[in-house]
């Protein structure tokens, strides 16, 4: 998505990732183009201002694709429309995710960028609306306040907490922008760039971790009934997933470190990463218990770790063994990388293979949206 | 969305068995979002402060970490001046430091490592730079520092 204001000296830009994980706006003023009548955007603060406003507009209207008229009064109250406004949104509001700074670089594919303008009428009304909202909080001008007493006030504002929650954010991010040359998504100087492209590395950290599970060798673990010895010293058994009693007798997924889930609740966490939950082995290393580097004690009071009967051998022969015909072409159809794990889970150094594999990925990863984001922003930011 | 029993039961064993120095309250309107406050921890910068943050269990907990903030001011090397946490549990990551969130983690162990952390700052693992390089440069001013920033802003 792309639009300007020829002759304004004001563009936004959204670029998206070649993936589609990340998008990354840009606001940008030429200082070169003559003041326009009136001086409309001779100033960068106007479109500062501006970006701020579109933030304001898409932070109070989730859902900017309904028209304007979604918001018609449905408790038949009178006089100004944007009280109403602010009731209803205020339901969207409540359900919304955690409304901090994070939501700017969110990297989740670009939640609609840029609003589209004028949706507010200003930001002076929006201004005048939280005015009029927050009266004792806002009725000596902000910059006599403390920025962090004024959004300590505004967030024990009780009538509307969440909405405080978004306020002190947006009140944050101004201070931020004081201190910082950066303002949400757009940022006035090459070191608030650099901030900028570092916390995307950081980002992409996040979203990536360990490589999921093949839902092959998820379906084929082992399970197992529980029994007398898998319980603690106070005859209890927990899910550590979802800290469920699991009673004797109850099906349980072991892993090959045997560590024991629910199937329902393991399923959902290895299709996301091949870690177990409590000692972070990969399902798909195959660790032998023999050789373990793992102490007698490390069982946990809700995980015991006893399963004296079937200490198996994880070993690639048994995979291999419980897998179908049809699972093994779905195993070998993995990537390059995952297959080329598998076969050195037999050399010495099967232990750190999984991990250095892993990091060595996800720096790959992180240097190339670096590369990427330079090689849009680092021309244009001469 | 119904709230998962996990959520439930966290949240009855934390009234039930509270940890000591760590207070954790729902919000009665969202019972997914707490006010958190710790107590600083003895023989650190930040001993006698109370630390308000707040917490956020995402839908899809405990398979993301929660989201944790602290709303009280501290000058720390691994807290930013958001707020914002540098902790390896609280990232669902693998990434050259083992950042790494689990399932089988929970909010008291959560909170319980934030505690840790105010006793222990790490500054080779810093988010915010710039204190974490005063640290280096100049730990005994840095925690002088942190000292004053929890008398002025931590002691109600």
């Amino acid at each position: 998505m792309d639009f300007s204001f020829p002759g304004h000296g004001y563009s936004s830009h959204t670029y998206r990732s070649p993936d589609g994980r990340f998008s990354f706006s840009s606001a940008t003023y030429r200082g070169s183009f003559p003041p326009r009548q009136g001086g409309a955007y001779s100033n960068p603060m106007v479109s500062m201002l501006q970006t701020l406003q579109t933030i304001l507009t898409d932070i109070s209207n989730p859902h900017d694709h309904q028209p304007p008229d979604h918001h018609v009064q449905p408790h038949g109250q009178s006089s100004s429309t944007s009280p109403r406004q602010h009731s209803s949104e205020q339901e969207d509001l409540r359900h919304d995710e955690f409304p901090d700074v994070f939501r700017h670089l969110s990297g989740r594919g670009g939640p609609s960028p840029v609003a589209p303008m004028g949706q507010m009428e200003s930001l002076a009304e929006y201004v005048s609306r939280l005015h009029r909202r927050y009266p004792r909080v806002l009725s000596r001008p902000p910059i006599d306040h403390d920025i962090d007493s004024l959004l300590d006030s505004v967030r024990r504002t009780a009538e509307f907490p969440n909405h405080g929650l978004i306020l002190s954010a947006l009140l944050r991010d101004i201070a931020e922008m004081q201190n910082h040359g950066r303002f949400g998504d757009a940022v006035y100087s090459r070191e608030a760039l650099d901030e900028v492209i570092a916390q995307l590395g950081q980002q992409d950290e996040q979203r990536g971790g360990p490589p999921p599970a093949s839902p092959t060798a998820i379906q084929s673990l082992p399970t197992k009934k529980i029994d007398v010895h898998m319980m603690d010293s106070d005859g209890k058994a927990e899910c550590a997933i979802c800290k469920d009693q699991a009673e004797l007798g109850t099906e349980v997924t072991v892993l090959p470190c045997e560590h024991w889930f629910h199937f329902d609740c393991i399923e959902v966490w290895l299709s996301r990463h091949d870690t177990c939950p409590n000692c972070r082995q990969s399902i798909g290393s195959a660790r032998s218990f023999t050789n373990s580097t793992r102490s007698p004690g490390e069982g946990t009071r809700d995980h015991p770790i006893s399963v004296p009967a079937s200490p198996e051998q994880p070993s690639p022969e048994r995979r291999r063994r419980r897998s179908s015909p049809f699972s093994r072409s779905s195993l070998s159809s993995r990537s390059g990388r995952r297959s080329l794990s598998r076969t050195t889970t037999n050399s010495p150094t099967q232990e750190t293979a999984p991990r250095s594999r892993r990091s060595s990925r996800s720096e790959g990863l992180r240097g190339g949206i670096t590369g990427w984001v330079w090689s849009r922003f680092g021309g244009s930011s001469s | 969305m119904a709230l998962p029993k996990r959520i439930i039961k966290e949240t009855e064993r934390l009234m039930a068995e509270p940890v000591p120095g760590i207070n954790a309250v729902p919000h009665e309107d969202n019972l997914r979002y707490f006010d958190v406050s710790i107590h600083g921890p003895a023989q650190s910068p930040y001993e006698g402060g109370i630390f308000r943050l707040e917490l956020f269990l995402p839908d899809d907990y405990p398979m993301t970490p929660p989201k944790i903030r602290f709303l009280t001011k501290i000058y720390h090397p691994n807290i930013d001046r958001l707020g914002r946490i540098c902790l390896d549990v609280l990232k669902s990551t693998d990434g050259p430091r083992k950042d790494n969130w689990s399932p089988a983690l929970q909010i008291r162990t959560i909170l319980l490592s934030i505690q840790a952390l105010l006793g222990a700052p790490n500054p080779d693992d810093p988010l915010a730079n710039d204190v974490a390089q005063r640290w280096k440069d100049d730990e005994p001013a840095a925690i002088q520092t942190a000292k004053e920033w929890t008398r002025t802003h931590a002691m109600a």
